[in-house]
């Protein structure tokens, strides 16, 4: 029998809800004073709607729904599932305004590609979007990729208890500090402090390129919090192929590694333990990987003879390796350049990258490495076990942050978070092959939008069918949540409905 | 550690997370490096 949702549940759900729509409309002030700050008149008003459309919103569902209970586990996972497709419709507004997208439903793609740090952009003739519009998709990646609910609960929440089951909602598992609020700004943070470093360092290196300053500001601004968010937009159409600059992609290469970093491990380096980064499971998983897969895709490349030298092998093949490790989505070719020139072998190395994702609890998103790690070194002990006498005892024990033994239960769940995300993988190919894509491409896009990478050979237009983009929305939405947020937000509509 | 941010509470925090970032550079830096000579082994 299913049990049909109280009214004090609904409540519960829709005051919380309301705060974060708020939130979302404090938000656009930035992108609405950078309109006002660049003198662009019709981005303003567009911000000034958009922001109006979520005060009213917000303040209407928390008039509505005024309670003073605490949300608990069930409340937080489906507050924060909620939250973000609240955040998809009235983070799209001002996009669909400026005229850039097609359709409502290109401006939500585009604000939930944002949102899940996913980067696959459906805007038209991007080249001419005003700052502020540009600067309002990179921002939606840089709360994004730390968590919509992070920031509300530096703000929000009331108090620890009521903030912990929204947190761990937004698919993040590891309390860094005792208190989550604390946890939170610590993410925060660090956030900012490579948001200043990033933005410096790109800036030099586009101002003595000879980009003029206001604009190398707000390109270096925009970069820096879409590699360190792992998102992948870039203010132009050509993405980082358009600045042909090294230093842009060397820097870049750096953001996005520290950007695949789980946040615990930065507190613990911060803290001084700096051995830790060479014991971790999660960085010598993340770099056995890395280096295995840019194996497969070099060996891919110059069986395919695209590039002459290994300079362009390292160049071209590196960055997208990475890019699609670190789930950033960042390119340096054009995307038929995946289809036409890169063979099969170097597809499915870049596909396997993307599928496995960067360190848990880090702004990455796709399987995880550290998932990926315990599975492995599970493997490793049943195989021992098998070769040792029966009286023999082995634990299987991990190093992440502190020595773990880890029990059926972790792996369990491990394998669960893993099996979900291959299923997403195959909904996402299937609808592919069905709007006429080849296997390689649709699988290739599929776990592009599914692990939240962004890299695109092609398939990602505005002419796209209608029903591809709403499977690529689901993708993004479910894969950044981890599921279970999803899960149980798809269970209350069915209690609602069914229950009794 | 020099003395002087040994004994100050705030330098020592701040000496600490400038190592830290030190320390997660250094690791990039040593992909790259191991990464740029796979890509010389593979096709160099």
């Amino acid at each position: 029998m299913i049990l049909r949702p109280q009214a004090q549940d609904i409540k519960i759900i829709g005051q919380y809800s309301g705060k974060i729509l708020l939130g979302i409309g404090m938000l656009m002030l930035i992108p609405a004073a950078a309109a006002f700050l660049f003198r662009e008149v019709v981005p303003f008003i567009d911000f000034v709607i958009g922001i109006s459309a979520c005060v009213i919103a917000g303040y209407c569902l928390m008039f509505i729904c005024g309670t003073r209970k605490e949300p608990t586990w069930k409340h937080g996972a489906v507050i924060v599932a909620l939250s973000w497709l609240l955040a998809m419709f009235f983070g799209a507004i001002p996009l669909y305004l400026s005229r850039h997208w097609g359709s409502y439903l290109d401006a939500c793609f585009e604000t939930m590609s944002g949102f899940a740090t996913t980067g696959l952009t459906l805007a038209q003739d991007l080249d001419h979007l005003s700052y502020a519009h540009n600067l309002w998709r990179h921002l939606t990646m840089y709360i994004g990729g730390q968590g919509i609910m992070v920031i509300a609960l530096i703000f929000l929440a009331r108090g620890a208890a009521s903030a912990l089951p929204i947190y761990v909602g937004e698919a993040r598992d590891e309390k860094i500090l005792p208190n989550v609020v604390q946890t939170a700004r610590f993410i925060w943070l660090v956030s900012l402090v490579y948001l200043f470093l990033g933005t410096a360092a790109l800036f030099f290196s586009a101002f003595f390129s000879g980009m003029p300053p206001e604009r190398a500001f707000l390109h270096s601004l925009c970069v820096t919090m879409a590699a360190w968010d792992t998102g992948g937009f870039a203010p132009q159409s050509q993405n980082i192929l358009y600045y042909h600059n090294f230093w842009f992609e060397f820097i870049t290469i750096f953001l996005m590694i520290l950007g695949g970093i789980n946040f615990s491990l930065h507190y613990v380096l911060w803290s001084g333990k700096r051995r830790e980064i060479w014991r971790n499971l999660e960085t010598v998983t993340f770099s056995i990987t890395v280096v295995g897969l840019f194996a497969l895709t070099a060996v891919g490349l110059k069986a395919a003879a695209v590039y002459a030298h290994p300079w362009g092998i390292f160049c071209k093949g590196f960055y997208h390796v990475l890019s699609a490790h670190t789930t950033t989505g960042f390119m340096t070719i054009y995307p038929s350049q995946f289809a036409v020139e890169w063979n099969h072998l170097s597809l499915l190395g870049i596909t396997l990258c993307m599928a496995i994702g960067a360190g848990a609890c880090s702004t990455a998103g796709g399987i995880k490495v550290l998932r990926i790690g315990m599975l492995f070194k599970a493997l490793l002990t049943d195989v021992k076990r098998t070769m040792l006498p029966r009286s023999a005892v082995l634990v299987n024990k991990i190093h992440h942050i502190k020595d773990i033994v880890v029990s059926s239960k972790y792996l369990s769940q491990a394998a669960l978070i893993v099996f979900s995300y291959l299923l997403l993988y195959l909904i996402g190919t299937a609808a592919g092959i069905l709007a006429g894509y080849p296997l390689e491409l649709a699988l290739f896009e599929s776990v592009s939008a599914g692990a939240n990478v962004g890299l695109s050979c092609g398939i990602t237009t505005p002419a796209m069918p209608l029903a591809l983009k709403v499977t690529y929305i689901f993708q993004m939405w479910a894969g950044r949540l981890e599921f279970v947020s999803v899960f149980a937000f798809i269970g209350t509509i069915i209690a609602l409905v069914k229950g009794r | 550690m020099p003395d002087i941010v040994r004994h100050n509470k705030i330098l020592g925090h701040i000496f600490r997370v400038i190592l830290g970032i030190c320390t997660e550079l250094a690791m990039a830096l040593f992909m790259v490096l191991a990464v740029f000579a796979v890509s010389w082994l593979v096709a160099g």
